[in-house]
């Protein structure tokens, strides 16, 4: 395959996955009842099968096509909105989404589709089923209603002209509606077509059109005219005198000026969403993962220099270094921004991903999602994708009753669900609230001690909160078998190492009966943090001020040993001291003074003693790699200005497992 | 290991850098070594395996280093001016091997290395020998640095 067809292929299977995506969302919007969603769906099904047509899948382009005259029927509600109807539309949807998988490993689209398109044949009246194929296509090409007409000529050395025509026509379907266009998908296929074809579209704004294809490679030229101008003029003036004619045929005018309304209120959406795009390119992630890294050595450079400037004195060199400081901060900040990306990206799978599940396992779900916006770091972002799928996933299997048990309860039959994000502070928080059966504290007290993951006497000691806790305990599971639904990938454990790894914590709130709500608080970013850095004897350790409350002198009157175990007294309320100079061996002599730091781990606070605090300053986060990734109680290391490498504390690993002992 | 015998005695130039470990002479194949440095500062990382001294700051890159003389199960010995840190690249990480000297690259015909006799190579803390070379001034001992490094080897230490 050339180069220029592998672009073309790869540019298609991204696009056909974004609207994949959007359809998903859709299906569910449907459902629900909004019947806007039913032209996007079309619309999305219609680009898909152009796209698709253009590049020769058939079977692709035939399933597409089956879907969107289903779709037609719908809209024009010849077909009532069934769960049964949904079903099939969203089996569709998975079969096109097989297919692209199927495109992009193989280069076919060769998926057993028969059964679909049969159901999907059976939705549509046999009339309108049998209708030619391409005949329905051409029926597109009529001019009805197009205000411009635009001519384009593509580049004579473009390699596959009908696939960058299919390109012009889907850019002009974001500024305008493309009426029609000639020669039809099949003769551009041809090798008669000289890459000259003509749109026709019905845009409010020529500029915006002009603007559109212009962005579009390998055209030559392009002309744009106003058409039918007279015609359309006349149209007005006939409804203007209708108009006056009668009472009725006011109203009647009234209505159709209303659509109008609407229609031009969707025109400015569309534009608005070109806008958008128009503003943004696609960059491969590893590109910006390499900036990131690069970034990361200009800060590491920039302490270096920093550092230099201090010693040397010279004022001419710490105003330059001054204000390289201040533009490596300042691009550290942007591409920082530009490694955000919303939580929608992750979230907009779950309405799906529940309703599915919900209807597997006979269950009445009403799904929320809130704060789509919310930004996070893409890698942040990817990690804990999979936890939330488990959780999600637990709610609706473990949490949510089923309709009877609820009715029983004495609760509504649907059961709801929230899944919610928002930036707090420094933190961005997601909480995943239902009100299911909650989590019953005594049994899972009976399976930790039958799984032995505590003692009886543990079990006793420990709060209600602490027992809730043990639901994120490996090889604890509060069903006795691990069902199809929730057994599969990752555990509950898991959902507490990865949230942990990434800087964050985990904490859940239930009341049984009531319902559950699991609160994840993650870091923004991860690559770069602010750190404390200590000193014990002639060693310097990092620690992430994420995790820091705040810092106190060790003295004698808030210094306790309790039964051998040291305290350190933060007012009035005794904290678990641990000597990093014992957890690490350090072998030098004490020092005269120490500090504490008390630090914050799933709500309980420790006092980590060190020697002195050093300096606070911004870290880049190196991974430890091979023998030493496993190793507990360090997130990475770090090098400082002075070319230093300084081990990072990782306070959940540091502070033992679930429990201290 | 009839072949591998035989694959060694082609008639081959192999280039080796040779290296001390208390009395004992190593040689490394020259194209599993990335480059040869001196020790510069180096950052422990407590609780890691004994045989880890720690990390260092290469050019940038956080780089593991392993004293050879902890993995061989050798008595330590301080850094001193003939200390030296081979690195290597193994499975995508860099990693530096502390030695006591490094001497010089010579040139080794495989016919000069002998595989070892089976009842040495056949036991588990001996699978990174390779063989022993002979010089006109004594015996070298090959070894293959990507063994002392695999994971398993690590993985039975612990």
């Amino acid at each position: 395959m050339s180069d220029e067809m592998e672009e073309y292929k790869q540019e298609f299977i991204q696009e056909a996955r974004e609207y994949l995506d959007i359809m998903n969302q859709n299906f569910i919007k449907v459902e629900k009842g909004d019947l806007d969603a039913i032209n996007e769906i079309f619309r999305m099904a219609h680009t898909i099968k152009g796209m698709a047509g253009f590049m020769g899948y058939k079977n692709l382009e035939e399933l597409c096509h089956k879907l969107e005259s289903a779709m037609g029927k719908v809209r024009d509600g010849e077909i009532e909105v069934t769960e049964e109807l949904i079903d099939v539309m969203l089996k569709a949807v998975d079969a096109i989404e097989e297919m692209i998988d199927r495109i992009e490993d193989e280069d076919n689209d060769n998926v057993d589709v028969e059964h679909i398109i049969q159901a999907l044949t059976n939705l549509v009246d046999a009339e309108k089923g049998d209708e030619d194929f391409a005949k329905a296509e051409k029926t597109d090409v009529k001019p009805d209603g197009a205000n411009l007409r635009v001519d384009v000529y593509i580049a004579d050395d473009c390699v596959m002209k009908s696939v960058r025509a299919a390109l012009v026509i889907e850019t002009l379907s974001e500024v305008g509606e493309v009426v029609g266009f000639i020669p039809d998908e099949e003769d551009m296929e041809k090798d008669t077509f000289d890459g000259h074809f003509v749109v026709y579209l019905k845009a409010p704004d020529a500029s915006a059109v002009e603007n559109a294809i212009s962005n579009v490679a390998e055209i030559d030229r392009f002309e744009i005219t106003p058409v039918e101008a007279d015609e359309r003029a006349a149209e007005q003036a006939e409804a203007e005198t209708e108009i006056t004619e009668s009472e009725i045929k006011r109203a009647e005018g009234l209505e159709e000026k209303e659509t109008e309304e609407k229609a031009e209120s969707r025109i400015d959406k569309k534009k608005e969403r070109r806008k958008r795009k128009l503003e943004s390119i696609r960059v491969n992630i590893s590109q910006l993962d390499t900036i990131m890294n690069l970034v990361g050595e200009l800060v590491i450079s920039k302490g270096r220099l920093l550092q230099i400037a201090a010693e040397y004195d010279i004022p001419e060199l710490k105003e330059a270094v001054a204000i390289m400081d201040k533009s490596i901060t300042s691009l550290q900040d942007e591409i920082m921004q530009i490694r955000m990306v919303k939580v929608e990206r992750v979230f907009s799978k779950f309405p799906r991903m529940v309703r599915d599940l919900a209807r597997k396992l006979g269950k009445k779900v009403d799904f929320t999602m809130e704060g789509l916006d919310t930004e996070l770091d893409r890698t942040v972002l990817d990690e804990i994708s999979d936890p939330l799928v488990h959780l999600v996933r637990n709610a609706v299997d473990h949490g949510i009753e089923t309709p009877e048990e609820r009715k029983a309860a004495g609760k509504d039959e649907t059961g709801r669900i929230k899944l919610a994000a928002w930036r707090e502070k420094n933190n961005i928080i997601i909480e995943l609230e239902d009100d299911g059966r909650g989590i019953d504290v005594e049994k899972i007290k009976q399976k930790a001690i039958e799984r032995g993951i505590i003692s009886p006497a543990e079990a006793e000691s420990m709060s209600e909160d602490e027992l809730k806790m043990l639901i994120f305990s490996p090889g604890f599971s509060t069903k006795d078998k691990a069902t199809e639904v929730s057994g599969r990938g990752v555990g509950m454990d898991v959902v507490k190492t990865t949230v942990e790894r990434l800087g964050g914590s985990v904490r859940v709130f239930s009341e049984k009966g009531k319902g559950t709500r699991i609160r994840i608080h993650l870091p923004p970013t991860v690559a770069i943090v602010k750190s404390l850095l200590v000193k014990v004897a002639d060693e310097t350790y990092a620690i992430p001020i994420s995790s820091v409350v705040e810092a106190l002198y060790v003295g004698e009157d808030n210094w306790k040993v309790i039964h051998g175990n040291p305290f350190m007294i933060v007012r009035g309320k005794l904290v678990p001291a641990f000597k990093l100079r014992d957890m690490f061996n350090v072998k030098n002599g004490r020092p005269e003074k120490e500090v504490g730091i008390i630090v914050e781990k799933e709500g309980e606070r420790y006092a980590l003693i060190a020697d002195t605090i050093a300096e606070q300053q911004e870290i880049v986060i190196k991974p430890l790699t091979g023998y030493l990734a496993k190793i507990k109680g360090f997130s990475g290391v770090t090098i400082l200005g002075d070319g230093r490498v300084v081990p990072i504390l990782d306070i959940s690993s540091l502070l033992g497992g679930d429990r201290l002992a | 290991m009839q072949s591998e015998s035989q694959v060694l005695k082609g008639d081959e130039t192999v280039q080796v850098i040779v290296f001390n470990l208390g009395e004992e002479r190593y040689g490394v194949d020259i194209s599993q070594v990335r480059e040869i440095i001196r020790p510069t500062q180096i950052t422990r990382i407590p609780n890691a395996p004994d045989f880890i001294e720690g990390v260092i700051n290469l050019r940038g890159q956080i780089t593991t280093i392993i004293n050879l003389r902890k993995r061989f199960g050798m008595e330590p010995k301080p850094i001193d001016n003939d200390t030296r840190i081979i690195v290597v690249e193994f499975d995508n990480a860099v990693i530096g091997m502390m030695v006591d000297t490094v001497n010089e690259v010579k040139y080794l015909s495989t016919s000069d290395i002998e595989a070892l006799p089976n009842i040495i190579t056949a036991r588990e803390e001996a699978k990174f020998l390779k063989g022993v070379g002979k010089l006109p001034d004594g015996l070298l001992i090959m070894i293959d640095l990507n063994k002392v490094l695999s994971e398993d080897e690590v993985e039975r230490l612990r």
